[in-house]
């Protein structure tokens, strides 16, 4: 899976209705880029796919 | 006692001089208060000095000792609370711009608890705005200083609850740990801290961060001081639906456990993972601590902790997520109000989804029972706390906020999984560099067995005396 680019979040900050102008997004585009790859990087591990969002001993 | 004897008594110490009368709590309010106006310029520990508070307070715990009644567990001991933490009639500012201020009206129910154990209520500590960072440079209240060095950061987020405690400023300090923020400054400061299991201390009173992450618990400048604290500040409350049911001084307080050191525990090395990427002298030092505890009888074994490499990816996600939602309508209306680097933060989570968020806590499931596993061949894990000791404060606004990002991913490496599982964990000091900079230890237990995490660091204090060493304040 590519990478968020300026201009994918240039459109979701629009369709959020946020005011992020062209060099707010240049500056958080790094660590958007990260949580992204974070996110993704889950999708790796094999879990159960019943598994509920919840853990056993932690509420 | 008196002067720097008084600065750097243990907290059970001043509680048993002040019960014994040999000591008056105002006596005590007035020597900390005192050198916090000192020292306070150059460690800029506080954001508010709670004078009155502690003067008032100091005269109830001296009037409840004179007039023979019980004066509780802390009488007369100085506590600093992170600034995030509501403490009755006073602005809790979470070291944040002033529109995210709120009056507080009750004590949290951790001051509350404190207050009520006899515990003096000296100030409120500095912290990295919002307590979303780790270095503690701060564009509202200016930055910590690390009292073994003012040049260097304190570690963060309870960056001015560590400094406080090293430099003699009070006995013991509250923080919060939402990705090792008690553990990463008692690292860098060189006191003990730890992080109890996730619902042990109730969060009402405490300003959010990340509510499935969040954890409060006491810095002191030993493991038994740490335990004390906990013992007081630990419970369940009716309203806090996360707080164990059981109390944890079910089976007898934990400061007076311990007898048994580390004899027979099992200590497990998780050398993938935790034990990579180390600045050497780290390495050398924790390795060293290590051995000690073989030679205080542990037995000590290399473990797997499977996928822990795994744990920050869905720390980054849960904690990006939770933040932006609690900060969403200021964030929204005034994204200039918060710093270079939290403002970062806080504005990459909404390009998170929903599905993002959920794998996120499937994985928190799925890691948590992963890390269990490690627990089938070791009574604790050992680790360094952090994988360099502290650097030095950039303050640049040119670097400041790049510096402080990259630093939250390397400083919570090995921290920020265990708030994810949710286990206790302990910061404690091993060593020195060479530069004179505190390295900690990080010793982890399983789900609600804080007293033998406690146990096995007091068995390596007592063996070691990196905790008696004070930094070079003058």
């Amino acid at each position: 899976m590519r990478l968020p680019t300026e201009e994918d979040l240039a459109k979701v900050a629009a369709a959020l209705g946020l005011s992020l102008d062209r060099a707010r997004i240049r500056a958080i585009l790094p660590e958007v880029e990260r949580l992204f790859e974070a996110a993704q990087r889950l999708r790796e591990l094999p879990i159960d796919p019943a598994q509920a969002p919840r853990v056993t001993e932690h509420p | 006692m008196k002067g720097t004897d008084l600065a750097f008594a243990s907290a059970a110490e001043i509680a048993a001089q002040v019960r014994q009368r040999e000591l008056t709590a105002r006596q005590v309010a007035e020597a900390c208060l005192a050198r916090i106006e000192a020292l306070q310029p150059r460690l800029n520990c506080f954001i508010q000095i709670l004078s009155d508070i502690a003067f008032e307070q100091a005269s109830s715990v001296d009037d409840a000792i004179r007039s023979g009644r019980t004066a509780g567990p802390l009488a007369g001991v100085p506590v600093a609370i992170k600034d995030i933490i509501d403490v009755a009639g006073v602005t809790t500012t979470s070291a944040s711009h002033r529109w995210l201020h709120r009056q507080a009206e009750t004590d949290a129910a951790l001051a509350e608890r404190l207050r009520r154990a006899g515990a003096i209520l000296i100030g409120k500590t500095n912290l990295h705005e919002c307590a979303f960072g780790v270095t503690n440079i701060n564009p509202h209240y200016g930055p910590v200083h690390n009292p073994w060095d003012p040049t260097r950061i304190p570690g963060g987020s309870s960056g001015g609850s560590a400094a406080a405690v090293a430099a003699g400023l009070c006995a013991g300090a509250v923080g919060t740990d939402t990705g090792g923020s008690i553990r990463i400054p008692a690292s860098l400061c060189g006191v003990a801290g730890i992080k109890p299991t996730y619902g042990l201390v109730p969060l009402d009173g405490v300003i959010p961060l990340a509510w499935t992450l969040d954890h409060a618990g006491p810095l002191a400048r030993t493991v038994r001081d740490a335990a004390l604290l906990l013992d007081v500040m630990a419970g369940t409350v009716e309203d806090d639906a996360r707080s164990l049911v059981r109390a944890l001084d079910a089976a007898g307080p934990l400061s007076s456990r311990g007898a048994s050191g580390a004899r027979g525990v099992r200590v497990g090395i998780p050398r993938k993972f935790f034990w990579e990427h180390l600045d050497i002298e780290v390495e050398t030092i924790a390795t060293t601590a290590v051995e000690t505890l073989r030679s205080l009888g542990a037995g000590v074994r290399d473990v797997e902790v499977p996928y822990a490499s795994f744990a920050g990816s869905a720390v980054s996600v849960i904690l990006s997520t939770e933040a932006t939602a609690f900060h969403e309508q200021h964030l929204r209306t005034h994204p200039a109000e918060y710093g270079e680097d939290v403002r970062t933060r806080l504005e990459r989570g909404f390009f998170l989804s929903g599905t993002d968020y959920i794998t996120a806590l499937r994985a928190q499931g799925f890691l948590h029972r992963e890390f269990l596993r490690a627990f089938e061949e070791a009574d604790v894990l050992v680790m360094p706390t952090t994988q360099a000791a502290a650097s030095p404060i950039d303050d640049d606004p040119s670097s400041a906020s790049t510096t402080s990002l990259a630093m939250s991913v390397h400083l919570t490496r090995f921290t920020n999984p265990f708030n994810l599982t949710g286990f206790p964990a302990l910061s404690l000091p091993c060593g020195f560099t060479k530069e004179g900079l505190p390295v900690g230890l990080q010793i982890v237990g399983r789900p609600r067995d804080e007293a033998l995490v406690l146990r096995v660091g007091k068995a390596y204090e007592s063996a070691t005396e990196w905790h008696t060493r004070r930094p070079p304040l003058h």
